[in-house]
C-alpha cells in the first residue's frame, strides 16, 4: 500500500463514520422533536374538543331543566293530560287523540310558543309527556308521536326505544336522562339524542318534556380540521364502536360505520384513566398508519379520536433528511478533494527521498536530494543529505578494518577445514555401521517376506512394527492401513464359537514371556468381513537384557486343512459302512452254517453268499489299497504293447453274464483300420475299462425297454479315445462335479441300485491320469457318455512299490 | 399261517434279507421281504405287520424317509419298529428314535441269534 493511500484510507474511514454518526444524531433528535410535536398537537386538539363537546351538552342539558321548570309547562301538561284522559274515555287512541275538538284547541294554545323555544335553541323536537303513562301529550311533528304511551310501548313501539328508556330511567330516578345517538324512524331515521327532564314543581313530579337532538351540532364541534393539517380529524364513537359524528372525508355515515381499532379498544378498555396521555402510532379503520389520541366522555360513554397520518406528520423530517444528505455529501466530496491535495504534496517530497535513496544505494554517495521545505519533510530531507556525507567518510575506515578481518577469517577457515576433515572421516565410519544395519534389517525382512505363514510383530504397547506378505493378502489391509496401528484395530482374531475377541494370546505372551498358542477354532476377520480359520502362536520377542519388548505372531490359514479334516472324517465313515455289509453277511451265513439248522442244500446256498460276500470285500479292500497307493503315488506303471480293442473285448466278455442277467445289449464298434499296439500297463486300463463298462451295464435304461450299451474307439492323430454310452437315467447337474470324487455316489445312483462304493470312478480318473491320459463324461436325462483318451505314444514307466492289487 | 404275527424286513442287501427271513420263518413267524424304502412302505400299508426290522441305507427311500412316511401315515404307533444298520453314529440313533423307532440294532456287531432273539420277545 502506498503512503497516499495509507493516509487518505484512515481518514476517509474516520470522516465518512462520524458524518454519519452525527447525520444519524441529527436525524434522530428531529425525529424525537416531530414525533412529540404531533403528540401534543393531537393531545391539545383532543382536550380542546372534549372540553366543547362537554360543554355544549351541559348547555343542553341545563336549558332542558329551565325549560321543564317553567310555569307554562306546569300549566301545559296538566290540561293536556287531563283532557287527554278525557278523550281516551271517550274512545279516542293515540294520533285520533288529535280528532278530539277540545284535546286540538288545548294543543294549539301551547304549540307556537314550544315550536319558538325549539327553534331558537335547534331543537327538532320538544315533547310534553304525562306523568304516569309518559303519554307524549304534545310533539311538533302532529303526524308521529301524539298520544303514545312511552310506558306501554317498550322497545318495539312506534316510538323508539332509545326515549322509552330514557324515559322510564327518568321516571325511576326524577332526574335528566341524556341517550346516546340511535337512528329514529319517526325523523327520516336519521341519528338523534334525547334529552328527557322531569318537571317538577316544589320537588313534586307532575311530568316531563324530552327534546329531541340531533348531530348536527356535535358535527360542526368534531369536525374541523383545524390545526391537524391536510390528513387529520376527530370523531366520536358511542359504546357500540359506531360513529356518531362524520368523519372529515365521508359525510353522512354516523351510525352507519362501525369503528374497529386498536385505538377504540384502547379507549373503552381504559374507560377508567380518563387522562390518557400517550401517542401512539397505529392503524386507523381505512388501515393506514396514524398518529392517534383518544379522550373518553364518561358522562356520555363516548370516546372521541384525533388522528392524523403518520406519512404527514413525518413530512418535515423527510425534507429534512433530504436536505442533510444533501450537505453531507458536499462536506464529504470537499473534504476528500482538499486531503487528495495535502496527501500529494507530502507524499512528493517522500518520493524524492526514496529516489535519492535508491540512487544511494546503487553506489553514487555524491548524489544530493536537496530541499527547501521548511516542514518535517524538509529536515528529513537534509538530514538524509548529512547522513550520506557521514556514510561516506565512515566507509573509508571501514574499508581498511575488512581488510584486516578478512585475514583473520581467511587463517579461522583454514582451521575449519581440517577440523570438517576429520568429522568427514567419523562420518564415512557412521555411514559404513548404518549400511550393516539396514542390511541386517533387509535380511530380517526378506525372511519375514519368505515364510509361508502370516508373520507379524507388535511392539510392547500392541503396535504393528512388521508385517510380511501373506499377513497382507489374508487380511486384505495394505501395508500402510496395518503399520504402525494397534493390532487389534485391524487384525481382529475372533472366537468361532461365540465370535468374542481372542486377544489373551497376544497379551499373555507379552506379559508372561512365554510361547502362547491361539485357542482353537479362532477366526481372522478381514477386511472385506471374511472370517478365516487360522492356527498358531504368539512368541515373546525380548532384547539382550530378556526384557519382553514385543510379541511375534505367527498364524496361517487352516481352511483347507479343515475341509481336508472333514473329508477325511466322512471317508472314514463311508469306508466303515461299506466294510461292514460285506462282513456282516460272511457273519451271519457262517452263523447259520455252525448253527445246525440248516439243510445240506441251505448251507451250500449260504456257503456260496459267503464267498460272493467275500469277493466284494476283497475288491473293496483291493480298490483301497490301489487308492492308498495312487494316491501316495507309490503305484507303479509298467507300460508294454498292448492291442487295446482286444483288451476292450475281453473286458466285454467278461462281463457277458452280468449284461444277459440285467438284459442290457452291448455293442462294441470296433475301429475300421486295425489299431496298433500301445504301450499301456494293460491291468490298469483292464481295471478302467471294467468299471466304467459294468457302470454302463447297472446304470443303463433301468426303466427302459430297449437296454444298450455302446462301446467305441476312435482314433485322432496322437490320441485314441474310447467312449462307453449307456441309455440310462443320466447323472443329474448338481451332482456332475462331484462324482469323480471319492465315496460318491449321485442321489439317483443310490436310488436305483444300492449297489457300489462310491470309488470305481474316482480310482478310474485316477489310473488314467497316471497313465497319461484323460477321463471325461458327457451326461443328460438320456444316458451317460464316458471318455477315456490315451496316448498313442503310449504311457510312461514309473516305477513305484506296487502294482494294482 | 394266516393267525401268525407278521414281520417285515426292509432290507435292499439281499443276503442279509434271506437269512433273517429264513430264521425267523422257522420260528414260526410270517415274514415280509421289501428290498428298498418305497417297497417296505407300500408293503407296511398293505400287510400291517407286529414289527418291522428297517435298514437305513436303501434304494428309492432310506430308513429315515420310511420312518418319516409311517409316522405320517400313524402306523409306528401299531407297529414296532426296530432299525438294523451298520450305521452307528449317536446321532443316526437319536434321529431314528425321534423319528419313532423303538429299537436299534447295529448289524455287524449283532448274532443272527440274537437279533431272532430280540423279533420273538416284542412279537409275542
Amino acid at each position: 500500500m502506498k503512503i497516499r493511500t495509507k493516509i487518505i484510507f484512515p481518514i476517509i474511514i474516520v470522516l465518512i463514520l462520524g458524518t454519519a454518526l452525527a447525520s444519524f444524531s441529527v436525524y434522530y433528535f428531529v425525529n424525537q422533536q416531530v414525533e412529540k410535536d404531533t403528540s401534543s398537537l393531537l393531545q391539545s386538539v383532543l382536550h380542546n374538543h372534549a372540553d366543547l363537546i362537554n360543554s355544549y351538552l351541559q348547555e343542553r342539558e341545563n336549558n332542558a331543566m329551565v325549560f321543564a321548570s317553567l310555569p307554562f309547562i306546569e300549566t301545559a301538561v296538566v290540561e293536556l293530560d287531563a283532557i287527554s284522559k278525557e278523550a281516551k274515555a271517550l274512545g279516542y287512541q293515540d294520533q285520533g287523540l288529535l280528532d278530539y275538538e277540545p284535546y286540538q284547541q288545548a294543543v294549539n294554545k301551547y304549540y307556537d310558543f314550544v315550536k319558538n323555544y325549539a327553534q331558537t335553541y335547534g331543537y327538532e323536537d320538544v315533547m310534553l309527556l304525562s306523568p304516569n303513562g309518559g303519554r307524549v301529550l304534545l310533539s311538533l311533528k302532529k303526524t308521529g308521536d301524539f298520544g303514545t304511551e312511552l310506558k306501554e310501548n317498550g322497545y318495539d313501539g312506534t316510538l323508539d326505544h332509545v326515549l322509552a328508556r330514557a324515559w322510564r330511567d327518568m321516571k325511576q330516578t326524577k332526574q335528566t336522562v341524556i341517550t346516546s345517538f340511535d337512528k329514529y324512524a319517526v325523523s327520516d331515521n336519521q341519528p338523534f339524542m334525547f334529552i328527557v327532564t322531569p318537571a317538577l314543581v316544589d320537588d313534586h313530579y307532575i311530568g316531563s318534556i324530552a327534546l329531541q337532538i340531533s348531530n348536527q351540532r356535535l358535527n360542526e364541534l368534531v369536525d374541523s380540521g383545524v390545526g391537524l393539517g391536510q390528513t387529520g380529524q376527530t370523531y366520536l364513537v358511542d359504546a357500540n364502536h359506531s360513529l356518531i359524528t362524520d368523519l372529515r372525508f365521508e359525510q353522512n355515515v354516523a351510525l352507519d360505520k362501525k369503528i374497529e381499532t386498536e385505538a377504540i379498544e384502547h379507549c373503552f378498555f381504559e374507560r377508567s384513566q380518563v387522562e390518557h396521555n400517550q401517542v401512539e402510532i397505529m392503524k386507523n379503520y381505512n388501515g393506514v398508519d396514524v398518529f392517534n389520541a383518544h379522550h373518553y366522555l364518561p358522562d356520555y360513554d363516548w370516546c372521541l379520536i384525533a388522528e392524523k397520518s403518520k406519512v404527514e406528520s413525518l413530512q418535515p423530517l423527510i425534507r429534512f433528511n433530504k436536505i442533510l444528505v444533501v450537505i453531507v455529501s458536499i462536506f464529504v466530496v470537499g473534504l476528500f478533494i482538499i486531503l487528495l491535495l495535502v496527501v500529494k504534496k507530502i507524499s512528493q517530497s517522500i518520493i524524492n527521498l526514496k529516489k535519492g535513496a535508491e540512487i544511494i544505494t546503487q553506489g553514487d554517495l555524491n548524489y544530493k536530494v536537496g530541499t527547501n521545505r521548511k516542514d518535517e519533510v524538509g529536515d528529513l530531507s537534509r538530514a538524509f543529505d548529512l547522513m550520506t556525507t557521514a556514510i561516506k567518510k565512515s566507509r573509508a575506515d571501514v574499508d581498511s578494518k575488512v581488510e584486516v578481518q578478512t585475514k583473520d577469517i581467511m587463517a579461522q577457515k583454514k582451521t575449519l577445514e581440517q577440523q570438517q576433515q576429520a568429522v568427514l572421516n567419523i562420518l564415512d565410519d557412521v555411514e559404513e555401521e548404518k549400511e550393516n544395519v539396514s542390511l541386517e534389517k533387509d535380511k530380517i525382512e526378506a525372511i519375514l517376506q519368505s515364510i509361508g505363514d502370516a508373520v507379524f510383530v507388535v511392539d510392547a504397547s500392541l503396535r504393528i512394527i512388521m508385517v510380511n506378505q501373506i499377513t497382507i493378502d489374508l487380511c486384505g489391509y495394505s501395508r500402510e492401513e496395518l503399520m504402525n496401528k494397534p493390532y487389534y484395530k485391524v487384525l481382529r482374531f475372533i472366537f468361532e464359537k461365540d465370535g468374542k475377541v481372542n486377544d489373551i494370546f497376544i497379551k499373555t505372551a507379552i506379559a508372561t514371556g512365554q510361547v502362547q498358542e491361539m485357542a482353537n477354532h479362532t477366526l481372522l476377520v478381514a477386511k472385506d468381513g471374511r472370517k478365516i480359520p487360522v492356527a498358531d502362536s504368539a512368541a515373546p520377542l525380548k532384547n539382550k537384557a530378556g526384557e519382553v519388548i514385543g510379541c511375534v505372531v505367527v498364524f496361517r490359514d487352516v481352511t483347507h486343512e479343515r475341509e481336508v479334516d472333514k473329508m477325511k472324517t466322512e471317508f472314514v465313515s463311508l469306508a466303515s459302512h461299506q466294510l461292514q455289509t460285506p462282513l456282516t453277511a460272511m457273519r451271519w451265513s457262517v452263523e447259520e452254517i455252525t448253527g445246525g439248522e440248516l439243510s445240506n442244500e441251505e448251507k451250500k446256498e449260504y456257503l456260496h453268499d459267503t464267498l460272493d460276500s467275500v469277493i466284494r470285500l476283497s475288491a473293496l479292500v483291493n480298490n483301497l489299497l490301489n487308492i492308498a497307493r495312487l494316491e501316495s503315488g507309490r503305484m507303479s506303471v509298467v507300460p508294454k504293447p498292448v492291442d487295446l480293442t482286444q483288451l476292450i473285448a475281453e473286458v466285454i466278455d467278461k462281463n457277458k453274464k452280468l449284461a444277459q442277467t440285467s438284459r442290457v445289449k452291448v455293442r462294441f464298434f470296433k475301429p475300421k483300420l486295425a489299431l496298433k499296439k500301445i504301450k499301456l500297463d494293460a491291468s490298469l486300463i483292464t481295471e478302467v475299462v471294467n468299471n466304467l463298462l459294468t457302470n454302463a451295464i447297472k446304470y443303463s435304461g433301468v426303466d427302459k425297454a430297449n437296454k444298450e450299451v455302446k462301446v467305441k474307439i476312435v482314433t485322432g492323430k496322437e490320441k485314441v479315445v474310447v467312449s462307453i454310452a449307456d441309455n440310462g437315467i443320466g447323472i443329474p447337474r448338481k451332482d456332475q462335479k462331484r462324482i469323480f470324487e471319492k465315496f460318491y455316489r449321485a442321489d439317483n445312483a443310490v436310488k436305483k441300485v444300492a449297489e457300489g462304493n462310491g470309488l470305481g470312478l474316482y480310482l478310474a480318473k485316477m489310473i488314467i491320469e497316471a497313465s497319461g491320459g484323460e477321463l471325461w463324461f458327457e451326461s443328460n436325462t438320456s444316458g451317460t457318455t464316458f471318455f477315456v483318451s490315451l496316448p498313442l505314444a503310449g504311457s510312461q514307466a514309473k516305477a513305484g512299490e506296487k502294482g494294482l492289487a | 399261517m394266516p393267525n401268525m404275527p407278521k414281520v417285515l424286513i426292509a432290507e435292499d442287501e439281499k443276503v442279509l434279507s434271506k437269512i433273517l427271513s429264513n430264521k425267523l420263518k422257522r420260528q414260526g413267524l410270517e415274514v415280509i421281504q421289501a428290498f428298498d424304502g418305497q417297497e417296505a412302505i407300500d408293503l407296511a400299508k398293505k400287510h400291517k405287520p407286529k414289527l418291522m426290522l428297517v435298514d437305513l441305507i436303501m434304494p428309492n427311500k432310506d430308513g429315515f424317509e420310511v420312518l418319516t412316511e409311517l409316522q405320517k401315515l400313524g402306523l409306528n404307533k401299531s407297529i414296532y419298529i426296530i432299525i438294523a444298520s451298520n450305521l452307528g453314529q449317536d446321532a443316526d440313533k437319536a434321529r431314528a428314535k425321534k423319528l419313532g423307532a423303538k429299537d436299534y440294532i447295529i448289524k455287524s456287531n449283532t448274532s443272527v441269534e440274537e437279533i431272532v432273539k430280540i423279533v420273538l420277545s416284542k412279537v409275542k
